[in-house]
């Protein structure tokens, strides 16, 4: 899922679900719309191949944590809508705290308050 | 412009749909839905400085190659979680097999009678008799093979027949159906001769018939018979042609049906471990010729 050129690979498929379900918590999508949202957030430093997306979505939905629908756009073109569920803003917290707890421990250590003598 | 003119999207999407499918992994609604996203992604740069092939090339391009991301689908396509516990899922699978066959299926139970015979002029069977020095099987042991032929004929099975009551013919069919109404003799005696198997001690001149029926009476009962409709005809027969006569004979009595249990939990316990180990190599070796291709850089 993942061409992005600062973020390695593993980074990118990590944070391909709390990024998703996150998008999501903002109101439904679809998938180019995601992709377009993930890029202009990351500044193009995540960039994503379309494709792989699906299969996460795919996952998310399976899990229950999406809603998807297809429904006609405005274009005339059929879409398919995403939405999160309940479960899935339960989830989206559960990611956000561990995301939290990793940024916290990682700025500790890489921020050191200057020690008062 | 020549290019543009001579572009057809719907072709295009076709060839692409086509492509993506030759893999193992997107079904139709995932085709659809990267077909919606091909088609959005081409319509966002249409109509700027690209020409639509241009345009169609970038969009397929940013969805990436087909085999990766059908790689990708592949692994969602089946249920994930019991890919990590194949073994597992498979060895409680054939073992809840066993057990669910012992616990559920007709439970028989196996009676025995057995008679010694002793050959005419002698007074008790001997080993002597029935083997040669080097151990091998004598003349009157390979006579004896006879007699368990006898045994096994549908001449005794028809006299069981008629030594049973009507009440232990019907006991005895009832657990398979019942007798034919056309012809509940034939019925009767058919399922008489599957049910028995005789076997031979051939040191001893030892026959013994076992029969299997869910009810254990019955079982002793029908094995009992089998011995005595084998006395009885072979009482008919001159002594001297026949060769031998009855020594002694013990009614049918039934065996435990736990060693049956056991050799199933055991059986169970064998081919669940061998069939989980077959099923974790085959899907082991699965996921290695399906895995993805490794992602592609590609430039943005």
């Amino acid at each position: 899922m993942y061409i992005g050129s600062m973020f390695s690979r593993e980074l990118i498929a990590a944070s391909a679900r709390p990024l998703l379900l996150s998008i999501l918590a903002e109101g439904e999508s679809y998938g180019y719309a995601l992709a377009q949202r993930v890029r202009q957030l990351s500044q193009e430093q995540v960039q994503w191949t379309d494709g792989m997306l699906y299969p996460v979505l795919h996952r998310l939905e399976e899990e229950g944590l999406i809603a998807a629908e297809w429904r006609e756009a405005e274009n005339g073109r059929e879409r398919k809508y995403y939405r999160l569920t309940r479960d899935g803003r339960r989830a989206l917290e559960k990611e956000k705290a561990q995301w939290l707890a990793a940024h916290h421990t990682l700025t500790q250590l890489w921020n050191p308050k200057p020690v008062s003598t | 412009m020549e290019s543009q003119t001579r572009f057809n999207l719907d072709q295009a999407v076709a060839a692409w749909r086509k492509e993506l499918a030759s893999h193992p992994g997107p079904g139709s609604e995932e085709l659809r839905t990267l077909e919606a996203h091909l088609r959005d992604g081409f319509a966002a740069l249409q109509g700027g400085q690209l020409s639509d092939e241009e345009a169609f090339l970038i969009a397929r391009h940013r969805v990436g190659p087909a085999r990766a991301v059908a790689g990708e689908f592949a692994k969602t396509a089946a249920p994930s979680w019991w890919r990590p516990r194949v073994f597992w899922v498979t060895f409680l699978a054939v073992f809840g097999a066993f057990i669910a066959y012992d616990l559920f299926c007709m439970r028989m139970y196996e009676a025995t009678a057995s008679l010694v015979l002793t050959p005419l002029g002698a007074s008790t069977p001997s080993s002597a008799q029935n083997t040669n020095s080097d151990g091998a099987m004598s003349a009157s042991a390979i006579a004896f093979n006879t007699e368990i032929l006898r045994m096994e004929a549908r001449e005794i099975a028809e006299r069981v027949a008629v030594l049973m009551s009507e009440q232990q013919r019907q006991d005895f069919l009832a657990p398979f159906g019942g007798a034919d109404a056309a012809d509940p003799h034939t019925s009767l005696v058919n399922r008489l001769l599957k049910q028995r198997w005789a076997f031979p001690g051939r040191l001893a001149y030892l026959i013994a018939v076992s029969v299997e029926h869910p009810n254990p009476h019955i079982a002793a009962v029908v094995a009992d018979n089998f011995v005595q409709a084998f006395i009885e005809i072979q009482k008919t027969r001159i002594p001297a042609s026949w060769g031998y006569e009855v020594l002694d004979h013990a009614p049918g009595h039934v065996l435990a049906t736990e060693p049956k249990t056991l050799l199933l939990i055991i059986g169970g316990l064998f081919s669940g471990l061998m069939t989980a180990v077959a099923a974790t190599i085959v899907a082991r070796l699965a996921w290695y010729l399906r895995r993805p291709a490794p992602p592609v850089e590609l430039a943005s």
